[in-house]
Formats: structure tokens, sequence, C-alpha cells
């Protein structure tokens, strides 16, 4: 048998697992036997993970590694030795260095570490227990440091869950050095002390256990026979919060929620039971668990999820609804509306392309089982929330969907249903112009470049990882590797913004330019779909040109590496006016300008404006 | 032997439910090591609803030891 029909063999094996698991709850023995499928094909993981910490860390894993691959992403799993997490990282032909990880989980004991911490009460001196928990912070930045210094994985840090029993008792709210005052200082330094870096997140094991209940999660058995920290409900707790995560960095989160109306959104069918008939307000049990779930609707909006509208039903009737009733949602919070009488998978293909997004990063929630089949059958890479029997359950669960998962909110994410509008309306009017350039004219395009620097880092690193159709190069950088460049001489790091007169698209575009080569070399650019046919690239293009050459380079270099899906960016360089010095039969490229033709190109840009430097 | 508890043993180990037997040994069934036991223990007290002492754990070393101490337990 060659090696690619074992790779086939091990891939038909794990996509039967999942079918079989799908829709149904996880049960014991379901964590083993994933467990053991996909620790025998860890050639086809979509993300590998060390796991460390001074705790009995394998039932963590498998756990969370079970319901990952529940969730469609398959985790290849290493788990340090005991109390080893500082070896693990130190060592640089160790066994965590040599298995390479994308993302390292820490999760830290206070019993382990901090015993005088929760054991003793009262006996214990204040400015001990002070001292305790500072060592303890200590311990982790420490760790962080030099995990930093030593591998580009993605850091993923757990805070610290209260004591289910206090030392101190009833008198430990009141107590200065307390268990909730110590874990709660603790767990607040923890998230600000690495809130600006992409490369580290906190993992809030403290919310997680104390959902669990931290009573049934402590089993002191089996903490004292195999320092096994959390059991039964709060193994599952912690087991999804860090399956969570890693499926959040091992993948894009969808894009675009698309809602029905009736029984969805409210209460009751406007066209039967009329505007005054609908069951959405308040002092009405029903009423309310429709506003309840329409405020998570515009949360998950908050988090950068564009909202669409597909109902059948005559567009008058909705319009009055929205104009007439007090709702949280308004109409203009959906950026794509189809109200009318067409099947919905027609409906929903059609937004997705007038958003310019693919169907594999769209969901569809609804209450009707029927609508709800007919697009998985219709449309199987849509992703379907069925709504439950019972409107009081909606809200959560929308809320408990990993589909939105994110790890860090950009301030991108609160606009993007705004800019999702603008662009539908940009579409219309070039739809009504007469050519492409007055069309383009007429958008009033403006933009702002400037270098980059720690503040823009995650949005940077969204776009690096994101960005499939204007990708030069297709390097998916981590976030410890923007850094460096963005602090380096030997590189330049810049990023492009960009608006409009119908509104701002924010941060659309980044490039990194080496400098440490004979002739300056463009080693990767990106541009959002959304920034894409507006002659954005040539405003770049024209930008770096005219940096090289006014520093005294004789030519300026680019690279091209064809995907399956950046097409788009493939004739860039040759537009832009320079010459393909080398080319291999895959069609990846080097191109050349020489500074005697690097002028600038003509483009609708109004205007240009640089940042200047902070 | 209990059908339950056979197949508690073989879905936590990974065997086939016919080769468990109540002479099923942690010294003689490789993948009844220390975590699997652990394991095994927590799908019993789930499955069987009780709840056993840190000294009871110690003490089980067959699968026939382990069906009479559920047999001796009140359910929890």
């Amino acid at each position: 048998m060659s090696a690619a029909e074992i790779d086939l063999d091990g891939a038909a094996d794990l996509t039967a697992l999942r079918e079989e698991l799908k829709d149904r709850p996880l049960r014991t023995a379901d964590v083993e036997r994933i467990w053991r499928r996909v620790a025998a094909h860890e050639e086809l993981a979509d993300l590998r993970v060390a796991w460390l910490g001074n705790h009995t860390l394998e039932p963590l894993l498998r756990q969370a590694t079970a319901l990952a691959f529940t969730h469609g992403v398959t985790l290849a799993s290493h788990a340090g030795a005991f109390d080893q997490h500082f070896q693990a990282v130190l060592d640089p032909e160790g066994s965590l260095q040599r298995f390479a990880p994308d993302a390292i989980v820490l999760s830290l004991s206070l019993r382990g570490l901090a015993p005088r911490l929760v054991r003793g009460g009262a006996a214990v001196p204040i400015g001990t227990r002070r001292k305790e928990a500072c060592k303890v912070l200590e311990h982790v930045r420490q760790w962080v440091e030099a995990a930093r210094d030593r591998t580009a994985a993605t850091l993923l840090i757990g805070n610290f869950p209260r004591a289910p029993r206090p030392g101190l008792g009833l008198a430990d709210p009141g107590s200065p050095v307390g268990d909730a005052a110590l874990v709660d200082w603790l767990n607040d330094e923890l998230a600000s002390t690495w809130r600006d870096d992409p490369q580290v997140h906190v993992l809030d094991l403290n919310a997680a256990i104390a959902r669990a209940g931290s009573l049934a999660s402590w089993n002191p058995a089996m903490y004292h026979l195999a320092k096994i920290e959390w059991s039964g409900p709060g193994l599952e707790a912690a087991g999804e919060l860090a399956a969570r995560a890693l499926c959040a960095l091992a993948r894009p989160a969808k894009k675009c929620l698309l809602l029905d109306l009736d029984n969805t959104l409210w209460g009751g069918i406007v066209g039967e039971d009329g505007v005054d008939g609908l069951k959405v307000q308040p002092g009405d049990p029903e009423g309310e668990a429709f506003l309840e779930f329409q405020h998570a609707v515009q949360d998950v909006k908050a988090r950068g999820v564009v909202l669409g509208l597909v109902s059948k039903n005559n567009r008058e009737d909705v319009c009055e609804a929205f104009a007439r009733l007090e709702l949280p949602l308004r109409l203009d919070d959906f950026a794509a509306t189809r109200i009318d009488w067409e099947h919905k998978h027609v409906n929903i293909r059609q937004i997705a392309q007038e958003l310019n997004i693919g169907l594999d990063s769209v969901v569809f929630a609804d209450d009707n089982p029927i609508e709800c089949e007919l697009i998985r059958q219709m449309l199987p890479e849509v992703e379907v929330l069925a709504l439950p029997a019972d409107p009081a359950a909606y809200a959560d669960a929308l809320l408990d969907a990993w589909h939105f998962d994110k790890l860090v909110l950009t301030s991108e994410d609160a606009h993007k249903t705004e800019q999702y509008r603008d662009n539908v309306a940009r579409a219309a009017k070039r739809r009504t112009a007469a050519d492409l350039g007055s069309y383009l004219e007429s958008l009033g395009t403006c933009v702002e470049i400037g270098k980059a620097s720690g503040a823009e880092l995650p949005r940077l690193h969204q776009l690096f990882s994101k960005t499939n159709q204007f990708n030069l190069t297709t390097q998916r950088y981590t976030p410890a590797e923007l850094k460096r460049f963005a602090g380096s001489g030997d590189w330049r790091f810049e990023w492009i913004r960009v608006r409009d007169n119908f509104g701002d698209l924010g941060l659309v575009g980044a490039w990194l330019l080496r400098l440490d080569v004979r002739e300056p070399t463009i080693d990767s650019l990106v541009l959002s779909c959304r920034a894409l046919g507006r002659e954005v690239e040539t405003a770049i293009c024209n930008h770096v040109k005219q940096q090289v050459f006014a520093a005294g380079a004789e030519a300026l270099l680019g690279r091209f590496l064809p995907t399956a899906k950046n097409r788009p960016a493939a004739g860039f360089y040759e537009a832009q006016g320079f010459t393909v010095v080398e080319e291999d039969a895959d069609g990846a490229k080097t191109c050349r300008i020489a500074a005697a033709d690097g002028q600038a190109r003509p483009c609708c840009v109004r205007e240009i404006t640089i940042k200047e430097e902070a | 032997m209990n059908p339950e508890l056979r197949s508690v043993f073989a879905d936590t180990l990974g065997l086939d439910p016919d080769a468990v037997t109540a002479d099923t040994s942690r010294r003689s069934e490789p993948a009844w090591d220390s975590l699997n036991h652990l394991r095994l223990v927590t799908a019993v007290e789930e499955t069987f609803g009780i709840k056993l002492s840190m000294a009871e754990i110690q003490a089980i070393t067959t699968a026939g030891e382990l069906e009479t101490m559920i047999d001796g337990h009140d359910k929890i």
C-alpha cells in the first residue's frame, strides 16, 4: 500500500467516525474511541497542541480532542511531563520542540504551585498569602517570556478557578487576602498583562469551572490518587473551553448569520397574526423570550458577524413590523435581506454573492425543521442552526454555538455589518454608473498608510491568516513572526486603511518589504476582498516604489506563489509594470522593476495620507 | 459477568467485549494502565450511580473484584 493510500484510509476513517457521532451528546466511551483513532492519524491533524502544567492533563486533553473532533477539527496532542512546563520550553532539543506545536496550553494548579494560598486559611499570615499570589503571577509571567522567546506557537494560559471551599470559610469574601480577593487579583493581572499580544490568550477556566459547579468538579480521591484537578462536569467544561479556543485557532469564524423572521425573531406569523398580534414585547413570557433572542443576535453582531434576513413574507408587512414595534434589532442591522416567496436556498445563495462571501462562511437559523432540512440538503456548505422547540431556549442555543468563536475581537468587528451594507450600496451604484472609470471616481476612495505597530497586530494577523484571494504569497505568519517584522530594521511592515463616500472599509491590507537583500523585495502582500476592484493595490505599489527608489534602490523585486484561490492576484506585478525574471512550472514567479521604470501608475484613489509614526 | 460492566470495560480499555471476563486483571491487560484505571472508576461511578472510596479504588485488581464491589454498594 502506498503512502497516499494510507492517508486516504485515515481520512476516510476519521470522516466515518465523525459522521457516526454527529448530532448526539458525547459519552465517556466516545472520548476514548475518538482519542485512539485521532492519535493513530496524527499526520491528518489540523492543529498540533502541546499541553503543559502541574496537574495530570491527559483527561483534559482527551476531552478537548474528542470535542474538537466532533466539531470538525482534528487535534494532534502532546502531553508534557508532569510539572515540567519550564523545562519543556527551555530544552532546545526536547520532546516539545520536536513535536513543533502550533499552540501550547498551560494549565497550572494553585494547589501545586502555591499550597499556602489554598490551604491553611487564617493561620497563614496576611503577608505570606500576598507573597504567594505575587509568586504565582511571576511564575506564569516568566514562563510566558521563556516560551515566547523559543516558540512561535500560540500560548493559551489557563487562569485560576476559585476554591470550592475557601480556607477562611464565611469570612473569605471580607478578607483582603481571602481566596476570592487573591484569585480575582491574579486573574485580572493575567487578563491585562497580554491584552495586546496576539500570541498569548487567557483561557477563562475560572468561569468554566464556576459554570460547571466547583463542588461537582472537585473529586479529592482523583486528585490525591493521580493529581487530576477536575472531574465530571468540571473536566467537561474545561475541555470544552480548551476545545473551543483551539477550534477558533484552527479555522476562521463564520462571517454571516442569516435569520428567519416568523417564530424566529418574533412569536407568530406577521402575514396572519398582523403586526399587533406578534409576540415580541416585555410583559409577555413568549414575547420576552423572543426579545432575549434578539439581544443575543445583537451580541453576535457586535462580534463582527454580518446579519441577514431570509423570510417568506410580504415585504410591506415586515417593514411595518420593524417600523411600528420597538425591537432591539432594526432593519438596518441587516446587511442583506430577502423577504419574498422564493425558496430559501436560492435566496441564501444570492445573499452570499451579494456580500461576496463563501457559503461556507454562512450560518442559517430557523425554527422550522423543514426549512432547516432543505438548506442542509441543498446547501451542505451552510451551517444550519435549527432552533429548539421552546423559544425560551433560542438565545442560549445561539450563544452556545461555536460558529462565531474568536479569541480576539478587533475594532473592525464592531462595524462589519455597516461595512458590508456599504458594499451592497456600492454595487448598486456600479450598476447605474456609465463606465468603470467614472464609477471609481464617484467612490471618492481615500487611503491611509502606516507602519505596523502593536495596536494593529491582531487585525494584521487576522488579515494574513484569512485572506485567500488577493494574497501574493499566502505566507501564514504567526503573531510572533509579525511582531518580529514590525520591530525589525530588516523589514518594512505596513498597512493600509480605506474609506470612501459610502463609509469606512477599515484596515484592509498589509505588506512586508524585505530590506536586508541586495534589491528590496516584496515578501508578501494581502488585500481583503472587500477592497478589491478599486485600484487600492496600485496605490500600495506606487507607495512602495516611491519609498524604495527614493532611498536609492536600483530595483524592486516581488514574488508570487500560486494557490488554488489566489488567481485574482496572479497578474498583479505585470499590471504594475514589473517584468517576470523567473518562473517555474507551478507558476511561482519572481518579478522585477528597475528604478528607471518605477514611476507611479495612474489610479483612482483620490487621496493618500501617510500616518506619522508616534 | 454484568453486561453493563463488561461494556464499560470494553469501551474504556478499547477491548472486544467478549474478551472481558472476571479474570481480566491490571497485571495482564496492558490497556489497563493507571490513567485508564481512573477513567474506568469514573465510568463505573457514572454508570452504576455509586461512589468508590480511595481505598477501594486502589484495591481493585480484577474485573471480578470490581463487580463484587459494585454489588455491595448502595446507590447514591
